[in-house]
């Protein structure tokens, strides 16, 4: 079982390295001179000159890309904001729990809903709620987070008076923001389930076990569930990654200072070392989460389990 | 001698025509993708006769009338400018429609070749490019958009550029898992000593294979391209205003949310009814070309 | 004294004029058509027919496990010990599944749930049916897995652990588990290595002989037929067009079908050059030949054949025949 997780460990880190390659790559050809902005206009060309070559922006590709790996991966640092002149990895750092326990609590939501959701449309199939549950999972699968988020603000918050729009305070606020974000990964979900538990209720160990005389009940929830979930359980990972995009929207929506928002506004001043250290940082969390994901995939499927135990001879 | 190579071309060029005049009909059978094809079909109408259609240009301001509310002669009510918003919906579908289109050729083009390139060469070449696609799907979809939009700017071009990127992943895989399919099977050795050069090979072995994952994925890809791509343009990233794209215009109606909500229902709908009609078509597709699917 | 003659006369199981179709792409498929036959007690009954003639379906409609999205049992009667199976609610019937009558899949590498323990997929069905505590039916598992020549060691293995006919052996280890009176065994050396056959099909025997249980054996194989088989019933087209002892079935095959399937098995004793198979395919069950079903590819087929359907014609005591063309 450790050879097992190692194993994922050791694709992780080469993808991990590879990311943080890629997106300051990415980032390295962005155009314009960020002296300018951290100095301010009243700065002589003499001090953006010696700037630049405190920031090290003179040094050629490979020189500033094993720095800032050396910094992000030795000394956790992602750099200065060019605005603020303040340190990313400890913005990075506080507002990572509000995103963090926001997504977890968004997952939570569409696999609470979404699964019980999925299974039911299957053991209806072509029914009326099989029908209508799907009907509705693809629409919500089509409507854009920002949308569903503003709808939802309509209703609830300006109309009904329930609920905050704005703020980060109470559980209150983040209730709105949550539905908002699950949406798409519950109707997603959904969807994932019920076509798994359709595929998984026609295999023959499905009849095995109603020749047992187990009841309905338990040949659709012991038997055929444990299967259906196990492709469920990737597809959840997928989701989440598109669950991090939809947060940099919600993030933005409802003010709740979290890495996404903290993300836009580096986009929209300019403050590239902010983008870089935040997409990297959520690419990162991302790829842990689908290290995670991988480990639970492992306890739950008996058939990668085993593969690491002392093998018995097959008899 | 001539005679029989000439009864031979007919009869498989009448065998490759049914089976997709076939699937198209299997697909036309699905409700929801007919339903789809035709939603779709009028977006792109709407989007193309904009200028016939309309009977306000998208950027004719009239600052007396703003905020007006939806009536006989602006269905959709006017925005903040008193710009009619019906005209403004109808122009936004040429933004969205042309990124999905480009990302996806863009995403097609390069996936399918590096896919090619992959598959056959095999060894080395393999391993390192999927490492490579590996990187590029371990970062979510809409924050590597945003990474390269950055780099690149607001535009068309660019954005389609930013979508297409993170989408060539799946095609690459699709070409490289079919070439390694037809690789491995008998399929090789039969065509082998019926000397079958490799162009025969790809047309008739390896794309016939592929070809339905591909429109698939195309399909559905498309679908998520405008979906990220509005949601571009409601950051601050992609088009903006007065570009009538859909997701700025929800992106400047949601100041005015409480007291004009109108500025939110219509292109909101527009989304999400392009991204539906994809999608529908999509999931009828992949029931009609997966032979396993059977009710 | 007259009570005591019916029970023993009365036969255990006792199917009558069954009739399944399955609904596909809109098109109905007759899978069976008018099947009778009776088992007793103890007794071994070989289905045999070629793949498609719906034997399957009998023994599935018997245990009413076929797909209800797709298959009907239209009319018919399966009475055992009295009970018609098929007016029975269906929380009766779990009652008497894996219980009273028990089956035997054809393909282990797809009959055994691969995300649980052999041993639990066959300690559920003994406390389901016995109701005891999960240690007594732990216990009674091993000694079932031990019985079929598994180390009790092996309960807390996954089916993928185990080879095809290690896998067989824990299928009729669980079909086996509540001691059914009846078991229904679908082809269950079909999928093995000639290798083991031999050997599962000894166990089989040998935990029938020990358990007495009646038994239905669903198999193509004229071989096994003759190893393990009390009575014969040839099934053709969703029809049984012969039924007898077995003794009657191989001395004296009536149905020209039969007749054909014996003449089509090369003999090894004398020097055959050629094979004789059966002239022709058999019918597409969607579409159904007028008549007697076999009468496209029978030899001796008249225009009579080809008009009425063919009732069934008793030769000798319990020999049975559906042709009135016998010699």
């Amino acid at each position: 079982m450790w050879i097992y997780i190692l194993k994922r460990l050791l694709w992780m880190i080469p993808i991990i390295l590879g990311v943080t390659i890629l997106i300051f790559t990415i980032m390295y050809f962005v155009p314009g001179d960020p002296t300018s902005t951290i100095l301010g206009a009243s700065a002589t060309p003499a001090e953006l000159a010696a700037k630049r070559e405190e920031l090290g922006l003179n040094d050629p590709y490979i020189t500033r890309l094993l720095n800032y790996l050396k910094d992000v991966f030795l000394h956790f640092d992602f750099g200065k904001s060019y605005l603020t002149s303040r340190s990313i990895s400890l913005e990075l750092l506080s507002r990572f729990p509000r995103t963090i326990l926001m997504c977890a609590a968004c997952i939570g939501i569409a696999m609470l809903i979404g699964i019980p959701l999925g299974v039911n449309a299957a053991v209806h199939h072509g029914g009326a709620w099989d029908t209508a549950s799907m009907v509705l999972a693809l629409i919500g699968v089509s409507m854009p987070v920002f949308w569903v988020a503003m709808l939802l603000v309509l209703v609830f918050s300006l109309y009904l008076g329930w609920l905050p729009s704005v703020g980060y305070t109470s559980i209150q606020h983040y209730i709105l923001p949550c539905i908002a974000n699950s949406f798409s990964s519950l109707a997603m979900q959904a969807r994932q389930t019920r076509s798994s538990m359709l595929e998984v209720i026609r295999s023959d160990y499905i009849t095995t076990a109603r020749a047992k005389g187990l009841s309905e009940r338990r040949v659709v929830f012991g038997h055929a569930l444990p299967n259906a979930l196990i492709p469920v359980l990737t597809i959840a990972g997928s989701n989440f990654g598109k669950m991090l995009g939809g947060t940099v929207v919600i993030e933005t929506i409802f003010s709740i200072p979290g890495i996404g928002s903290y993300m836009i506004s580096g986009v929209t001043g300019r403050d590239y070392p902010v983008v870089q250290g935040s997409v990297i940082f959520l690419a990162i969390m991302f790829g842990l989460i689908m290290l995670l994901v991988d480990l639970l995939y492992a306890a739950v499927d008996p058939r990668i389990k085993s593969q690491y135990y002392r093998k018995r001879v097959k008899g | 001698m001539s005679t029989p190579k000439q009864a031979k071309a007919p009869t498989q060029r009448l065998k490759k025509e049914s089976q997709s005049l076939t699937t198209f009909k299997k697909v036309l059978q699905n409700k929801g993708a007919l339903l789809g094809m035709i939603i779709i079909c009028i977006i792109i109408f709407c989007a193309i006769f904009a200028p016939w259609l309309s009977s306000y240009g998208y950027a004719d301001i009239d600052v007396k009338n703003m905020f007006a509310k939806p009536s006989w002669e602006h269905p959709f009510g006017r925005d903040e400018l008193g710009r009619d918003i019906l005209s403004r919906v109808m122009y936004g579908g040429r933004f969205s429609l042309q990124i999905g289109f480009y990302a996806t050729a863009i995403a097609l083009v390069f996936g399918i070749t590096l896919g090619s390139i992959v598959g056959y060469c095999g060894g080395n070449v393999d391993t390192v490019i999927m490492r490579i696609m590996d990187v590029i799907q371990a970062v979510p979809g809409m924050l590597l958009s945003i990474s390269i939009s950055a780099v690149l700017g607001t535009g068309m071009i660019e954005m389609a550029i930013a979508l297409g990127v993170g989408n060539i992943a799946p095609f690459s895989r699709i070409l490289r898992g079919s070439i390694l399919t037809v690789r491995k099977s008998e399929y090789l050795d039969a065509a082998r000593a019926d000397n079958t050069g490799a162009l025969r090979m790809i047309t008739k072995h390896i794309l016939p294979n592929s070809i339905s994952p591909i429109i698939v994925q195309a399909t559905l890809g498309c679908a998520n391209v405008i979906l990220i791509a509005s949601s571009l343009s409601f950051i601050g990233v992609g088009i903006q205003p007065p570009n009538p794209e859909w997701g700025a215009m929800l992106s400047a109606g949601r100041a005015y949310i409480r007291d004009y909500p109108h500025m939110l229902i219509f292109p909101g709908m527009a989304i999400a009814l392009t991204v539906l009609s994809l999608n529908l078509i999509g999931d009828g597709l992949r029931d009609a070309l997966d032979p396993k699917l059977k009710k | 004294m007259e009570n005591e003659k019916e029970r023993i006369i009365t036969p255990f199981l006792s199917v009558k004029d069954l009739v399944v179709e399955y609904t596909s792409e809109g098109e109905v498929i007759h899978a069976v058509n008018g099947v009778s036959f009776a088992l007793q007690r103890g007794r071994t009954l070989g289905l045999a027919g070629e793949t498609g003639a719906g034997k399957t379906t009998i023994a599935k409609s018997i245990l009413r496990i076929l797909p209800d999205y797709s298959a009907t049992i239209k009319s018919g009667e399966i009475m055992v010990e009295g009970q018609d199976l098929l007016k029975l609610p269906v929380k009766e019937m779990q009652k008497i599944r894996g219980n009273k009558i028990a089956m035997i899949f054809q393909d282990p590498m797809t009959a055994l749930n691969p995300v649980l323990t052999v041993g639990k997929q066959i300690a559920e069905a003994i406390r389901l049916h016995y109701g005891v505590s999960k240690k007594e039916a732990d216990k009674r598992t091993i000694e079932m897995l031990e019985m079929v020549g598994i180390t009790g060691e092996r309960f807390s293995e996954y089916p993928h652990q185990f080879s095809g006919g290690m896998k067989q052996r824990v299928v009729i280890a669980m079909a086996l588990a509540c001691r059914p009176e009846l078991i229904l065994a679908d082809e269950p050396t079909t999928a093995l290595d000639v290798t083991i056959q031999m050997q599962v099909l000894e166990m089989i025997k040998n935990l029938r002989n020990e358990f007495n249980t009646a038994m239905i054996l669903i198999t193509h194989d004229f071989g096994i037929v003759a190893e393990v088989c009390d009575d014969v019933a040839v099934v053709y087209a969703g029809e049984i067009v012969e039924s007898g002892s077995k003794e009657d079935i191989f001395i004296r095959p009536s149905h020209p079908y039969t007749q054909g399937l014996f003449a089509s098995i090369p003999r090894i004793d004398s020097d055959t050059k050629r094979l004789n198979p059966i002239v022709g395919m058999p019918p597409s069950p969607v579409n159904l030949p007028q008549g007697c079903h076999f009468s496209p590819r029978c030899p001796r087929a008249t225009d009579e054949c080809r008009g009425e359907p063919i009732a069934m014609k008793e030769l000798t005591p319990g020999h049975f025949c559906r042709c009135f063309r016998v010699e």
